[in-house]
């Protein structure tokens, strides 16, 4: 109960949706609107795909023809999900002290053919095939399982579901908001009827995996009606290939703009960039330290909150712009407490790099201890950042404590 | 490179900032590369002695900028027999990483603004890009290639989530603070 998460809301379009509160870290802030964007409240365009085994870009057109997959050498064990390397066998180094065995090995490579498959993890090899398993050359790998998979058919039929639910979603992207259904984010779907196929097609296979990934004997598997189904079994069977990574590109739902852009020759940087930590104060919560409390309000042996009691907690806020910002907040919404919170303005300097490195001196004058003994309001006031104080009085049955801050010209609400 | 001591018994730094342990095990340091700012502490293990075979000065390992180096880590040079010929192959860890107590680390290169997490065990040749972070406890199998901003959990190591694009201003601002803020006691 002592330990404090402090998560961020952004102000949706409908009124229906209450919106979800996030970490500062995973929101967006678009300056055209002045608003902060969650998830939820941004469009996603797809830039870019790469293999994430072998970070090559594969071009948009060959990634359909190529259903997602890497065509290079890039695939997975089948028995353990791991990624395969290719390792040469070859004899043409005769070396008694090394035997056949540790050659399938990725790190005893002789780099000559015959060349396998063979994974680092469970030490499965694609010699288990014969000859099917045995390739004269390293390259090219992805290409022969590919030919493997086209002769079943099963992936285009799961393709073309997959496809024909999604291009229904993306004809209503204009709707973000009110869609309570994202292409990237399906935890908070809510299941209509038209996923139903989808769902039949997907979930079963997910359900029948689930059971073989939980099971702890035999006995488990057996005990589930439909042990090792037939599709599941081919899929344990053969290698995979490497599924494709996309980048996105991320807009605003409300005027379009772009948020994220991601740079194509690097994978770390980013072109454009307005991630929320730029723009909103960061706010560190934590309960004050015993010195501070009033008398009779200690922790529990094991740091919970009593009930019944009222605590003092400690806000650090940081402010990341170049301007001084202020600050105004009042209590939104408190649910299992009741918080007491000063309601007047105040603020918050500038955040300076330079001055930050080079002159200790500057950070030390702006500094401003205001009071040591209050327990509600400004305590100190330094460089970039506040501390600030406010009290929690604990209900005598609550469990969980929820406070909502609303923010003046931050557009923030903070939940405690 | 003359050496400066603040506490005589128990820390060294550096003139570039580095402070490292007095508990910690270096071995071989002349094959080994700190670029300032990088915390070594009590009882790491870096295995710079394990460097490429052969008469001529080779680096085994490069550790980059506000790098930390948690308590009792293991980091050395990954190996294997190419040809017929065994040899170790250098490690590259970028800046702004930090790699969690006792974790195993054997990795081909450790990207920049990476988090190794508590007790990991990164196999031989595992290359780990930038922003890319390891949850407490994974295992990452020999060879596994992990993408930019990829957060990798389990055992073995898979990727169960994106990490989002403030991640690698957040983690350059978390290791700089763990930096200033380290005591050397």
């Amino acid at each position: 109960m002592a330990s404090v998460s402090v998560l961020y809301q952004s102000k949706l379009r409908s009124a229906l949706d209450k919106g979800e509160f996030y970490p500062l870290s995973h929101l967006y802030f678009c300056e055209e609107c002045d608003a902060i964007r969650c998830p939820r409240t941004i469009i996603l365009d797809a830039v870019m795909h790469y293999c994430p085994n072998c970070l090559f870009e594969v071009p948009t057109a060959s990634v359909k023809s190529q259903r997602n997959r890497c065509m290079r050498n890039c695939s997975s064990c089948p028995l353990c999900q791991s990624s395969l390397s290719t390792v040469g066998t070859g004899t043409s180094i005769d070396d008694p002290n090394i035997s056949l065995d540790k050659l399938t090995e990725a790190e005893s490579s002789r780099a000559d053919p015959p060349f396998l498959l063979s994974c680092g993890c469970c030490g499965w090899n694609s010699r288990c095939f014969g000859e099917r398993g045995v390739f004269d050359k390293p390259t090219g790998i992805g290409a022969l399982i590919a030919r493997g998979d086209e002769k079943e058919g099963r992936a285009n039929e799961e393709f073309e579901h997959v496809r024909s639910k999604f291009e229904s979603l993306l004809s209503v992207d204009g709707f973000v908001d009110d869609v309570a259904f994202h292409p990237l984010y399906p935890a908070h779907a809510t299941p209509d009827t038209s996923d139903r196929q989808l769902e039949s097609l997907a979930e079963t296979e997910f359900d029948k995996l689930n059971i073989l990934r939980n099971a702890t004997d035999l006995h488990d598997i057996h005990n589930s009606s439909n042990s090792y189904p037939s599709s599941i079994y081919k899929h344990l069977q053969t290698p995979q290939r490497i599924k494709l990574v996309t980048k996105y590109s991320k807009r605003c739902a409300t005027c379009r703009h772009i948020l994220i852009k991601p740079d194509t020759k690097s994978h770390t940087k980013h072109k454009i960039k307005m991630t929320a930590n730029n723009y909103l104060p960061a706010i560190n919560a934590r309960i004050a330290r015993m010195a501070l409390q009033p008398t009779g309000s200690r922790l529990t042996s094991n740091g919970e909150l009593r009930g019944g009691r009222v605590y003092v907690f400690e806000m650090h806020t940081v402010n990341p712009l170049y301007d001084a910002m202020k600050i105004r907040m009042k209590v939104v919404h408190q649910s299992g407490c009741k918080a007491r919170i000063d309601e007047g303005e105040y603020e918050i300097g500038a955040f300076n790099d330079v001055m930050e490195f080079e002159e200790e001196a500057w950070v030390q004058s702006q500094a401003r201890r205001i009071s040591e003994a209050k327990s509600v309001g400004l305590v100190e006031s330094k460089g970039n950042w506040t501390n600030s104080m406010f009290e929690l009085g604990v209900y005598q049955d609550a469990k969980r404590l929820e406070v909502s801050f609303g923010k003046e010209k931050v557009y923030a609400d903070e939940k405690v | 490179m003359t050496t400066r001591f603040k506490n005589d018994s128990l820390w060294i730094e550096t003139d570039t900032g580095n402070r490292i342990s007095r508990k910690a095990t270096i071995c071989a340091p002349v094959n080994i590369v700190l670029s300032g700012n990088v915390i070594i502490k009590a009882d790491v293990i870096i295995r710079g002695d394990l460097k490429r075979a052969g008469p001529s000065p080779s680096i085994a390992m490069n550790i980059g900028k506000y790098t930390i180096l948690d308590e009792a880590c293991v980091v050395r040079p990954a190996y294997k027999t190419y040809k017929g010929t065994f040899s170790y192959y250098p490690m590259k860890i970028g800046d702004y990483t930090s790699i969690g107590a006792h974790s195993v680390l054997e990795a081909a290169a450790v990207g920049s603004y990476v988090d190794i997490g508590r007790g990991c065990v990164v196999g031989r040749f595992v290359v780990i890009k930038d922003c890319a972070r390891l949850t407490p406890g994974s295992v990452v199998p020999p060879n596994t290639v992990i993408p930019p901003y990829a957060l990798f959990s389990g055992c073995p190591a898979t990727q169960i989530d994106t990490l989002p694009e403030s991640t690698l201003d957040n983690v350059q601002q978390a290791t700089t603070s763990a930096y200033n803020d380290f005591k050397m006691t």
